[in-house]
């Protein structure tokens, strides 16, 4: 019979791992915390053709690289010193995991924002005009879903891993309205068909950044319930 | 393909079974050995109180000795015994200590000290008279100490030393390695960790040691005879308390003596069978005295293993 | 709906985490330079040239024989109770250069100022108290309030005050084998050493009694310079700042702990640390 004891019950013996594991935790929380500003400076950049804050974003595209480098370097350091099992060691894993997958979301916010530049600097706007609502909304579910997943893995929440799960669900349908629209736009109106494909991308993109919320609070399953998921591929 | 024969379970059990067969046969013998010599010493002991009986009592204890039988006691005697088994004791701890000391701590492990180890165990088996002729030339007559207590106790602690530095030696190594070390790691020097760790740890085996040496040297009566023990003594050593000054005195050390193997053998050796109870008297009670000895020292070793476990 | 305000521009990347692990030794406490050593006719250990750090964990591992309890033991000069050794090179202790291992150093002052825990708690069969309080008295102090009052101060240290301190007059040996540990290291720290030896510390211990040690080690370094001999890697890597791997009696490579186990520079070292030694 499997006991199961409140979340935060003993401390390790050794405060240097209690350290090193909050110290984890807290560097993934940073980087979401940067990775889900870079997403909504990016999207609202595109929205208002505002070309400072697009640089602003890709300026901070090296530091969110640089905190993925550094979670990578600090878990396989802490697995490596302190051999740790069982929960300290899927939390390593799943930690170095998270910062992939956030560092993955700058990726995605920095292809946004280099639209959004190029937008800025006079580039055809009347496709993203015509599918704003829809960039909108899926910004908003997207760093939702980031945000939660973010915040379940700082504190090992199950429940709210699961609900970002669920909610892939509507950003994916999101999606498919939103390119039903672009593509009934295009279809009346041959002659951005460049920034037609470019607002495509951005579309793709913020519903890739969904997909990474979702390996995000899979990671958080896996730190917490020790089933491991692969990486879902996108729908 | 080698035949070789692999051993059933039933020729296993059959080799099993005279293995235990002789397992056992080897206890039995050893059981019968065993309760054969502890019979023989009962039976000696029990046969000496039994030719002695009509001897036992206060008075026995408090007379001195006489030619009519009946009044002989061991007074002078068991006094003597007494006084020269402190003399040998006070002689042989502090030597045998210090030697053992100095073989076990400080010693060089080279040739010399090889040499002095061996002639030490080989002092233990030196007999007895030999002891006396020495102690005769040396302490009798050279130093002029003549044919007294302190002749006899400095003789009988030559004849323990071996004992006393042995004894003294294995208690010395039975102190781990660890604890010195210890000790030295703190920064004691060698003096301060023989004085303060080891010496205090092998008290135990040392007293016990030298308890086990005195019970040796109490039926020594070779030696003591060379050096010229009395047989016949009606009176007692002066005693070490006056009641002058400076109230302590040593005469008792320079006074002639006798003691209970003595006694005994003069007892034996008289032509009047009536003196033979008294030597099996003196006999018994002389065993009495060594068995006493013997626990003592075995309860001494009990009481510091207690307190003492590595 | 509302998208979140952009942050103003963040200047470098934070600090790493690993806060406790210092990239950068401290300087040096004491270097052994070109440091050889011989039992007998047996060149035990070659021209070692190491550098310890003050006040940080410097851990020596590898295989049996390699050296390193050799090496430990020559700060503290404890080959000099054994016959026939013989020392080469120097070990210089800092601030004032005196040379450990050299033959005009008495080595009962070296031994006064190095302290050493070994491998097998050895308390003495004294009462707790006298225990912590041996070395002390040995340096002369012998008013009860000061012997007492350093004797908590050591036991303090050493994490073990709560748990004796309405038994200090009662033996020693009477503790459970991590305790005793403590006790020696009381013992040890009583004296205020400048540089503290581990010979293999929990090699005898149970995990939960060996946490503790390393637990009480790693708190220790803000207060004194510690030497750990471990044949035990993962206790190295848990525990020290600064980990050297010796080889046949040379030392092979040495590093910052993390470097060493996750990239050491020399096959051997990563070799040893793997598994894969003959």
């Amino acid at each position: 019979m499997a006991e199961v004891l409140p979340a935060a019950d003993l401390a390790h013996t050794s405060r240097v791992v209690e350290q090193s594991l909050a110290g984890l935790r807290l560097r993934a929380v940073e980087m979401g915390g940067l990775a889900i500003d870079q997403v909504a400076c990016a999207v609202k950049a595109l929205l208002e053709r505002d070309g400072r804050l697009a640089e602003v974003v890709l300026s901070r595209e090296a530091l969110v690289n640089d905190y993925d480098r550094l979670l990578d370097r600090d878990s396989l350091n802490f697995i490596a010193l302190q051999q740790p099992v069982a929960n300290d060691l899927r939390l390593a894993r799943a930690i170095a995991r998270i910062g992939l997958e956030l560092e993955r979301v700058g990726d995605e916010a920095k292809k946004i924002a280099r639209f959004a530049l190029q937008v800025s600097r006079g580039g055809d706007t009347d496709p993203v005009t015509a599918v704003a609502r829809y960039l909108r909304h899926m910004a908003g579910l997207s760093v939702t879903m980031l945000r939660n997943a973010v915040r379940a893995a700082d504190e090992s929440d199950p429940v709210l891993a699961r609900m970002v799960l669920a909610r892939d669900k509507e950003l994916d349908a999101e999606f498919a309205t939103a390119l039903r629209q672009l593509m009934s736009f295009v279809m009346q109106d041959h002659q951005f068909l460049k920034a037609s494909i470019d607002t495509v991308f951005a579309l793709k993109g913020l519903e890739r950044i969904g997909d990474h919320a979702t390996n995000v609070a899979e990671q958080v399953l896996y730190m917490v319930e020790g089933e491991s998921k692969g990486p879902s591929t996108g729908g | 393909m080698a035949a070789t024969a692999e051993l059933t379970l039933a020729e296993i059990r059959k080799g099993l079974h005279w293995r235990k067969q002789l397992d056992k046969v080897f206890v039995i013998v050893g059981l019968l050995v065993l309760f054969s010599c502890l019979g023989l010493l009962a039976m000696l002991f029990l046969d000496l109180v039994h030719n002695g009986a009509e001897r036992f009592g206060w008075d026995f204890f408090v007379n001195f000795p006489s030619r009519k039988a009946e009044r002989a006691g061991i007074l002078s005697a068991w006094v003597g015994t007494t006084l020269i088994m402190f003399v040998t004791a006070l002689v042989s701890l502090p030597v045998g200590v210090a030697a053992a000391i100095y073989l076990e701590e400080y010693a060089a492990k080279n040739w010399l000290t090889g040499i002095i180890e061996i002639n030490v165990t080989n002092l233990a088996g030196v007999p007895s008279i030999v002891y006396g002729l020495l102690a005769l030339g040396l302490f009798v007559y050279t130093f002029g100490f003549g044919q007294s207590v302190l002749s006899a106790g400095l003789t009988l602690a030559l004849l323990i030393l071996p004992i006393v530095i042995v004894a003294t030696r294995e208690s010395l190594r039975a102190v781990p390695k660890a604890i010195r070390e210890a000790a030295y790691g703190l920064g004691a020097t060698r003096w301060e960790v023989t004085k303060d760790h080891v010496l205090p740890y092998s008290t135990g085996g040392i007293l016990t040691g030298l308890i086990l040496g005195l019970s040796r040297a109490i039926g020594e009566t070779a030696p003591l005879i060379t050096i010229g023990a009395l047989s016949f003594i009606a009176f007692l050593p002066p005693s070490p308390v006056s009641g002058e000054f400076p109230f302590l005195n040593f005469e008792w050390l320079k006074s002639e003596y006798t003691a209970m193997p003595i006694q005994m053998f003069n007892w034996v050796s008289r032509p009047d069978q009536a003196f033979q109870a008294n030597a099996a008297a003196a006999g018994a009670i002389l065993l009495a005295m060594t068995l006493l000895m013997n626990a003592v020292a075995i309860w001494i070793r009990y009481r510091f293993r207690k307190k003492i476990n590595w | 709906m509302n998208i979140v305000a952009p942050k103003p521009e963040t200047a470098s990347v934070a600090i790493s985490i690993e806060e406790r692990r210092p990239q950068r030794a401290n300087p040096p406490k004491a270097t052994a330079e070109s440091l050889d050593f011989w039992y007998g006719q047996n060149h035990a250990l070659k021209h070692i040239n190491l550098t310890i750090p003050e006040q940080q964990v410097t851990a020596l591992i590898g295989p049996s024989g390699c050296g390193k309890s050799t090496f430990l033991r020559c700060f503290n000069r404890m080959h000099d109770l054994q016959p026939d050794t013989r020392y080469g090179g120097a070990i210089h202790l800092r601030p004032d250069n005196v040379n450990l291992v050299g033959p005009e150093v008495d080595p009962i002052e070296v031994r006064m100022r190095i302290g050493m825990v070994f491998q097998k708690a050895n308390p003495f069969p004294k009462s707790v108290f006298e225990n912590v309080a041996y070395g002390l008295r040995l340096r002369g102090i012998r008013n009860r309030t000061d012997l007492a009052e350093r004797v908590e101060k050591a036991l303090r240290g050493a994490a073990i005050w709560d748990e004796v301190k309405d038994r200090l007059n009662d033996s020693a040996l009477a503790l459970s084998g991590g305790q005793m540990q403590r006790v020696c290291i009381a013992r040890a720290l009583a004296t205020d050493p400048e540089i503290l030896l581990f010979d293999e510390p929990t090699s005898a211990l149970d995990p939960i009694a060996t946490a503790k040690i390393e637990e009480l080690i790693t708190e220790l370094r803000t207060r004194v310079t510690i030497l750990i001999v471990t044949h035990n890697m993962q206790q190295a890597a848990r525990v020290s700042d600064f980990t050297a791997f010796m080889y046949l009696g040379e030392l092979v490579e040495v590093d910052v702990t993390s470097k060493i186990f996750t990239n050491p520079a020399k096959k051997a070292t990563e070799d040893y640390i793997t598994g894969r030694y003959g």
